[in-house]
């Protein structure tokens, strides 16, 4: 089965054709990056007119590597949400004209989803069930959360951030220390040679077991205003620590921060719920240092951990594709494409 | 040459089907907030009420506005997104264009057009046409004036129009100025896209850029 995935949520515009939903033929992102760098963060106005411009000549890129016709596509992909309305519906018009003139099925698809599956499209994986029961720590600069995949339709949210998304924070801390956008590959280089241990930011929420919102328990929740906030004060009292051998040593405290605090919940959650394996998704979980922290979580926990491929960490096509290809395959009907989502839970996933 | 045409850049947005000049099927998009929800079954309709296959078609239009962002991004991107599987032509109009044509089509004593709609921030744009061989003709670029300089912005003896009549008449028509302009809202029509979009490749012409007209910076920072 061949699946075209459409995907413009946010700031890349992006198009894919995949396999019985492993195969990746094609994988084609259009960063916008470069225009959204001037303001430290995604403006949906340059998101929305970049993806107009561009999703055409990506979805004929996306054919043109693939080796595949028109004719050739058995199923149409496209995100619905969560992210800009803006951005949404540009591939959600995109992906209904395409269906209707090729009278091809189309199905909507959630994009953290499609983020949680993106570990299945590792080539090593041959077989995603075996995966299951899987820990998924899903970190992007929208989204914080902990999810229990049973299978490639069947998760449960297990906790999520309270207030800030950790790539949020880290963009938002790289704007306090002077650094560049988007903030986590800047505060990760910046962190080279710097001491994790020089300055003690706070691990939001280490040791709250109350209720939060939503149901779910503060232990497995998030929150990193705090951190930042603690980052605002250092720098207000201590202005030369944006420079030289002390931004490194701000940088490495800052990032270990937030990432002690991403493994303190994943390492409970995956003992709690006895998972043998956990994986790491989105665009934070390129981080060299969180993957070594993973690393050795796995090791103390004495369980597998998975990571999605570096090309699938950002937002990406084949990461729709390969979901909607692996859920038609398990036989469940096309997903009707009606609105955008904006704030679409993970939970409403099928 | 069968044309299908869009056009969603004001508050009443619709499709039409054309067989060169000729209108073959016309319908309204109900609205709704997002609208693209409305165009693909009104397409399917129109498509299965004339017969037509998607693959009999020879071109595709869409209004470019200016006007509503979702509208003109959505018409174009649908128009784009028909076309491409095929390799089928697809041509942009200025929406404005669209409505100077209709209005001249409708009043032969017309010559000169002034489209104009609101800018928000006490400013509007406008766009100034002139009737033509074939078709009509754009006189300069889409310009943006504050309210009260309007009236002195547009060529004395334009006939103005503007979809945004009852939102606009308060702030840019005056005593001396209101027999110019066409007292209500009128609407940019899929119809006159199509038959502009017609005039273009009959002619030879090229398409206008497949992109929305966007009158504001993507950003305003002050």
């Amino acid at each position: 089965m061949l699946v075209l995935g459409i995907e413009t949520s946010c700031d890349e515009t992006a198009a894919a054709v995949v396999r019985d939903g492993h195969d990746v033929l094609s994988n084609i992102v259009l960063s916008q990056v470069a225009a959204h760098r001037p303001y430290q963060g995604v403006v949906p106005e340059i998101a929305s007119r970049a993806h107009v411009e561009a999703l055409m000549p990506v979805l004929e890129d996306a054919l043109r590597q693939a080796n595949t016709g028109w004719d050739e596509i058995d199923l149409l992909a496209v995100t619905h949400g969560p992210g800009l309305a803006s951005s949404l519906l540009i591939g959600v018009t995109a992906a209904r004209a395409l269906s209707m003139r090729l009278n091809k099925p189309l199905t909507a698809v959630n994009h953290l989803a499609g983020h949680l599956y993106s570990v299945c499209l590792d080539p090593a994986v041959s077989d995603p069930d075996t995966l299951f029961p899987l820990i998924v720590l899903l970190v992007t600069g929208g989204h914080t959360m902990l999810v229990r995949m049973d299978s490639v339709t069947d998760y449960r949210l297990l906790g999520q951030t309270l207030d800030d998304a950790v790539g949020e924070a880290l963009d938002k801390g790289a704007t306090l220390m002077g650094l560049g956008y988007p903030g986590g590959p800047e505060i990760e280089k910046a962190a080279t040679g710097g001491d994790p241990a020089r300055h003690a930011f706070p691990r939001g929420l280490r040791g709250d077991r109350g209720p939060a919102a939503g149901g779910l328990s503060r232990d497995r929740c998030f929150s990193f205003s705090g951190l930042k906030t603690a980052l605002l004060y250092l720098l207000r009292d201590h202005p030369d620590y944006r420079e030289g051998a002390e931004l490194a040593h701000v940088a490495a405290s800052y990032q270990e921060a937030a990432f002690d605090a991403l493994l303190d919940r994943l390492e409970r959650t995956v003992r709690e719920e006895g998972a043998r394996h956990f994986a790491c998704v989105g665009g934070v979980a390129k981080n060299k240092r969180l993957r070594a922290k993973l690393e050795e979580a796995a090791a103390r926990l004495g369980v597998q951990w998975h990571a999605a491929p570096m090309a699938y960490c950002t937002d990406n096509a084949a990461m729709i594709a390969g979901v909607a290809g692996a859920v038609a395959l398990r036989g469940v009907p096309p997903e009707p494409v009606d609105e955008v989502y904006p704030n679409l839970p993970v939970a409403a996933a099928r | 040459m069968k044309i299908v045409a869009i056009e969603l850049s004001s508050a009443v947005g619709d499709v039409a089907l054309l067989e060169s000049d000729r209108i073959v099927a016309r319908r309204e998009i109900p609205f709704l907030h997002g609208r693209v929800y409305g165009l693909f079954g009104v397409l399917e309709e129109v498509r299965e009420e004339s017969a037509w296959t998607w693959g009999d078609v020879d071109v595709f239009a869409a209004g470019r506005g200016p006007g509503r962002y979702s509208g003109m991004r959505v018409a174009l991107t649908a128009a784009r997104g028909l076309a491409l599987p095929g390799g089928t032509s697809v041509f942009a109009v200025s929406s404005g264009a669209a409505l100077a044509a209709a209005t001249m089509a409708e009043r032969s004593d017309v010559d000169q057009v002034a489209v104009v709609g609101d800018a928000r921030r006490g400013q509007a744009w406008f766009g100034v046409y002139e009737r033509a061989t074939q078709g009509v003709e754009p006189v300069g670029d889409w310009r943006m004036a504050a309210y009260a300089d309007l009236s002195s912005a547009l060529p004395p003896g334009a006939v103005r129009v503007t979809s945004e009549w009852s939102r606009l008449a308060a702030h840019v028509v005056n005593e001396s100025s209101r027999g110019d302009w066409v007292e209500q809202d009128r609407y940019p029509s899929a119809e006159w896209v199509g038959r502009l979009a017609h005039v273009a490749r009959r002619a030879g012409w090229a398409s206008e850029p497949l992109a929305p007209i966007y009158l504001h910076p993507a950003v305003n920072v002050s």
